[in-house]
């Protein structure tokens, strides 16, 4: 048995995740499955941020952006052109790779505290842009989405049904990201990421230019938050400036460092834990993020690794590591 | 092979080369000494792109390469070792030599592919390891090796790049006198497949293994020459030998 879950772990966890539908309403109603879903596309972030972040050691403190980017151009390409998602995401990565090169043309630059202070100011300066410019953005109120529609223009569309519906399309993104990601630090280029973490300097002694993978890092990071953001705002017919805000961003920092950074799967856990622990603890007290910052701050000072790395501290699972 | 013109470097006011010029020759392994704070290692430091010189030019194989980025010197096939480890502590000694063969191929960074084996990037860096000796080691985290041993690493990343010119900071430093004698007999070694320019305290090795000796002293030329005449000069007895 054990042997099966170390060679299929990814497998099994895929296969719970396509059945965890059926559960519903049995097990838990509609409403988890809402935030099943919110968690997928979270996690679509969560391993972008990973592969910068985790891996190639450049933490954001502005990749809100490219999450509330992904959403206004979700809005205004639905709202005015097309329901469709797939010329919807078309154009969201279009948009956001032209600004994500322009962004981390300047930001790889930098490194440490300097990377993070820059790409928090041009993160702001999109957030107070769509706060202020109302008559298009629709300022604080933000902009209500039509609904997005799925299929093959002229031929057969469907609006994408709720709640299973947009799980299972969540679902595949998911799958599709965590797929290219597990590619990406497998590969030659993986491994300079992890050396360019390790230590910047001798990595480009070594003949790296450290610019240009930084820059490739950066955009990976940046589609995905840009495909996670089309999806959110489509799920929730909605867009509004807090998609951009860094407060945002400082929550994928807390999910990563939570989870596990440099793991891939231990930000999706983290991404997973914080939802679903400040959805329960929300209903319970309205100063539920105290709990959470002290939470936080265990771990911190308890289990740096984060989750994954209390979890591969446990015998069983040290043993049966796959 | 590297021309070094008129060099001057200064930090603040204080000038820690003060136009310096000499060459290095192909196949030869042309020791640096002078007493600490010399400029020894800054003048490594703005041969290889770490600092851009206020003065002077640098040429390598005839190309002017004067404040070029280290990536770009690499790639021409200049490589240098530390005088503090600079390696990457959390990866095994085969990944660190690894990282350094890699970086010879077109496809270095690629991410939708994976490097054949016919790149022989595993038979190169087993290659390099059995030559500092590390093989027995490969599968160690870098920063669990004895120094001795975390030294010869530091020459295997440089010696991983394939250089043509191999500069090599105090690599002795820190070892005892059973760790030196393997890590002379290993520049010996080296200097019959690559050219070498070596930062050394250590006199009586430097005497024994260069072609030539550059002093410099507060980043001035003060000597240059085999280790005969070296020996001899007596400026050089006076601020660096001691009459040795």
């Amino acid at each position: 048995m054990t042997v099966i879950i170390k060679k299929y772990y990814l497998l099994l966890i895929l296969a719970a995740l396509v059945l965890l539908p059926l559960a519903s309403p049995a097990l838990f109603s509609d409403y988890y499955l809402d935030l099943f879903t919110k968690i997928l596309i979270f996690g679509i972030m969560l391993l972008g941020y990973d592969i910068l972040a985790g891996y190639t050691g450049l933490v954001s403190l502005g990749h809100a952006l490219f999450f509330g980017l992904g959403g206004y151009c979700a809005a205004f390409t639905i709202n005015h052109f097309s329901s469709n998602l797939a010329p919807v995401l078309a154009v969201a990565l279009i948009v956001s790779t032209a600004i994500g090169l322009f962004v981390g043309f300047f930001s790889t630059q930098t490194k440490d505290i300097f990377f993070v202070f820059l790409t928090l100011a041009f993160a702001q300066f999109f957030y107070l842009a769509a706060f202020n410019m109302t008559g298009i953005t629709g300022g604080d109120n933000g902009i209500t989405i039509a609904k997005a529609t799925i299929g093959i223009p002229s031929l057969w569309t469907t609006k994408i049904p709720r709640p299973y519906g947009f799980y299972y399309l969540a679902l595949v993104f998911f799958v599709l990201s965590f797929a290219i990601c597990r590619r990406v630090i497998n590969s030659p280029f993986g491994k300079v990421l992890v050396a360019i973490r390790e230590n910047e300097e001798r990595v480009s002694y070594l003949g790296y230019s450290i610019r240009k993978v930084k820059i490739k890092s950066y955009m990976i990071s940046v589609w995905l938050a840009t495909v996670a953001g089309v999806l959110f705002a489509a799920y929730q017919d909605f867009v509004s400036p807090g998609m951009l805000h860094w407060a945002l961003s400082g929550d994928l920092i807390l999910m990563s460092v939570l989870g596990g950074m440099g793991t891939l799967v231990g930000p999706v856990l983290g991404g997973a834990i914080i939802i679903l622990l400040g959805d329960e603890l929300s209903s319970l007290t309205e100063n539920w993020m105290i709990f959470i910052g002290g939470f936080f701050v265990l771990m911190i000072i308890f289990a740096p690794k984060g989750v994954l790395g209390v979890l591969s501290n446990i015998r069983w699972f040290r043993n049966h590591d796959a | 092979m590297l021309k070094v013109d008129n060099l001057c470097k200064s930090f603040s006011r204080l000038r820690i080369l003060n136009d310096l010029s000499f060459a290095v020759r192909e196949g030869e392994l042309k020791a640096i000494i002078g007493p600490n704070g010399a400029g020894k290692t800054t003048l490594f430091n703005v041969i290889t792109g770490r600092f851009a010189p206020d003065e002077g030019a640098v040429r390598f194989r005839d190309k002017d390469i004067t404040g070029a980025k280290p990536h770009v010197l690499s790639n021409l096939g200049l490589a240098r070792s530390f005088q503090i480890n600079n390696f990457f502590q959390n990866l095994t000694v085969f990944e660190n030599v690894e990282l350094a063969v890699q970086s010879r191929l077109e496809r270095r960074t690629a991410v939708w592919r994976d490097l054949p084996h016919t790149d022989g990037v595993e038979a190169r860096t087993l290659e390099v390891l059995d030559l500092i000796g590390l093989n027995e080691q490969a599968g160690a985290l870098a920063c669990n090796l004895s120094y001795g041993d975390q030294r010869k690493l530091e020459i295997g990343l440089a010696l991983g790049t394939g250089p043509s010119l191999l500069m090599l900071d105090e690599p002795t430093s820190g070892m005892s006198r059973f760790e030196s004698l393997s890590m002379i007999e290993l520049i010996q070694r080296l200097s019959e497949r690559v050219t070498i320019i070596l930062i050394e305290h250590d006199i009586e090795f430097v005497m024994k293994v260069s072609d030539s000796i550059l002093v410099i002293h507060y980043g001035e030329k003060i000597a240059e020459g085999p280790p005969a005449e070296i020996e001899r000069n007596e400026e050089v007895q006076r601020v660096y030998l001691g009459g040795l």
